[in-house]
């Protein structure tokens, strides 16, 4: 089987963006990016497969500036086989139908068995660029998979899927498949030694930028710092004064 | 204009749930408005008929393969309404299970697809959305381009109330092929979380609670209230201190108590998402930098493990002094 997990790049910080001159939000420079949480939990699903058969090929790929390769070598370092880099701008990767166009472009003819991405990025909470993809590459998708087991012999997945409220769905679903990943209880690996110096002989593989700029112009955008819900009041004193004044917060609220 | 607005439910749907998406897709499509609904479910007729009786054209997929939510199922016949109706707007839920629904309906449509959205308004010819990034740091509002648009909303984006009376709609049934790549096997639901939804206080625990032997403090402090629950932040569910149920937030449960007691929590936007809503919010946190004082009405700098012993003790000698 052939996995293909698409990997973004966050900064390590998402909420402290601040405006830049283009009129995007951008991270400071001297901010360390990294790999998203959920795209971590995407690899590690991937690598817990080919852990259970070794026969499994996991690539990554990531679109976006240089600076991604660091976190594509970071998937290198998780074990991953192979790592990619889309050459696009940084602004070109805050719109999910150019995302979604690159990577299906690259996707597509390469034979991938099962696409994952991570449910929904840290930074853009959009939760969409996988199931673009899985639309332009006319695959079924499963969302918010929390856990997969892969029926060799059928060439099918069961698949659990988060649904709101706690609730979880179980499907089995036929390959080639997209699965968008939700966090769960497996908690991504750190790389071993033996993982970071193979890592070391490997380069992440650059693929030309975009052939085409998505399906669609994006709109105006207007960034805006959120109003804040109303000045807090700060509840100063002891803490047995604090909990006493939270007493008659919760006493005038009719609470208690 | 054309606006569709589409269900998936995994039984019969209550006006509760239809009523505030129809009522947002009159709001915004105006004066003249052709307001389609597609369900796409089993056991979907009845509601289909209310639909019908308020002047909707409804589309209605019914099949056994749609007992339990099936978003290959919704995304296919989705697509088949939007080629026999070509909506400007396209109108969803938010939930992950909407969204292979709405991105096949914007590469159908060579639409815009913008999710989570918090609030819409009409601008002109078009239409302004507002949605958060950057776990709330900044707010994006998007003015559509006149593409056509598919949208999944935020329950504060929706138009609550009863619908109008209009002329009566009709009701045309169409199918779907019957064989899809994702079979629904089973719905796994830990236990009701209707405590969430009707409890005048709630508890939310983040990872300030610190570990699993310290969740009892939150069960303590519940019980000093006559309406209460517990609820929890993602990563103590994804950590396995309390099961999924409890999670509130755009992956969990949205609830508006009188209350909101944050215990420990960063406030993160997919939390708030959740929550936003409560009459009165109140964070208690070690960190007097977390976002989440930014949008409390009261807040309180203490480390919680230490705090809500003192604030259990402080109930009840005050009781005890009545």
């Amino acid at each position: 089987m052939k996995i293909l997990v698409c990997i973004k790049d966050v900064p390590d910080e998402p909420a402290a963006m601040e405006s830049a001159g283009d009129g995007y939000p951008r991270a400071g420079e001297s901010m360390v990016r990294r790999m998203d949480r959920l795209s971590e939990y995407a690899l590690e699903m991937a690598l817990a497969m080919k852990d259970n058969d070794p026969a499994v090929v996991v690539d990554t790929v990531g679109a976006g500036p240089p600076s991604v390769n660091r976190t594509l070598k970071r998937s290198l370092e998780m074990g991953s086989d192979r790592a990619f880099r889309i050459d696009v701008t940084e602004v070109d990767t805050w719109h999910p139908e150019r995302v979604a166009a690159v990577l299906g472009d690259f996707t597509r003819g390469c034979g991938y068995d099962l696409i994952m991405t991570g449910a929904m990025s840290e930074d853009l909470m959009q939760g969409i660029t996988g199931p673009l993809l899985a639309a332009e590459l006319k695959l079924p998708t499963a969302p918010a998979v929390m856990e997969t087991v892969y029926d060799k012999e059928k060439s099918n997945l069961l698949v659990t899927c988060e649904l709101e409220g706690g609730v979880r769905e179980k499907a089995r679903m036929a390959l080639p498949a997209l699965l968008t990943v939700q966090s769960g209880p497996r908690n991504p690996r750190y790389p071993s030694l033996t993982s970071k110096l193979r890592a070391r002989q490997q380069e992440v593989n650059l693929v030309p930028g975009l052939k085409k700029k998505g399906p669609v112009p994006p709109g105006e955008y207007i960034f805006e710092k959120p109003e804040p819900l109303g000045l807090v009041s700060m509840i100063e004193g002891t803490p047995e004064e604090k909990a006493r004044d939270l007493i008659e917060i919760f006493r005038e609220a009719g609470v208690l | 204009m054309k606006v569709l607005t589409a269900l998936m439910p995994g039984g019969s749907t209550s006006a509760n749930e239809l009523n505030p998406l129809i009522n947002t897709a009159l709001s915004l499509g105006g004066e003249g408005a052709e307001v389609s609904l597609l369900l796409c479910g089993s056991e979907c007729e009845g509601t289909a008929g209310i639909a019908a009786a308020q002047g909707l054209r409804v589309y209605l997929s019914e099949s056994e393969s749609c007992r339990l939510p099936n978003s290959e199922f919704f995304a296919q016949a989705l697509v088949k309404c939007i080629e026999e109706n070509t909506p400007d707007l396209v109108l969803l839920p938010r939930g992950m299970n909407y969204l292979p629904g709405a991105a096949a309906a914007a590469v159908s449509l060579h639409g815009r697809v913008i999710t989570e959205v918090e609030s819409i308004s009409r601008r002109n010819d078009t239409f302004v959305t507002t949605r958060s990034i950057g776990n709330g740091s900044f707010m994006v509002k998007e003015v559509l381009s006149g593409k056509p648009a598919v949208l999944t909303l935020q329950p504060g984006a929706l138009k609550e109330g009863q619908v109008p009376a209009g002329e009566a709609g009709e009701v045309i049934r169409f199918d779907m092929p019957g064989k899809m790549s994702l079979e629904p096997l089973e719905l796994e639901a830990e236990e009701s979380a209707r405590d969430l939804e009707e409890a005048d206080v709630i508890v939310a625990v983040g990872r300030g609670i610190g570990n699993k032997d310290n969740i009892y403090l939150a069960r303590d402090l519940v019980k000093i209230f006559p309406s209460s629950a517990l609820a929890a932040s993602r990563i103590v569910c994804d950590r396995g201190w309390l099961p999924y149920r409890h999670q509130v937030g755009i992956t969990g449960k949205t609830v508006t108590p009188k209350v909101y007691l944050a215990c420990g929590i960063s406030g993160t936007s997919q939390h708030l998402a959740g929550m936003k809503d409560s009459r009165i919010i109140v964070a208690v946190n070690s960190d007097p930098g977390a976002p989440f004082f930014n949008y409390a009405h009261y807040g309180i700098t203490e480390d919680i493990i230490t705090f809500i012993p003192v604030l259990i003790n402080e109930y009840h000698n005050e009781k005890g002094r009545k």
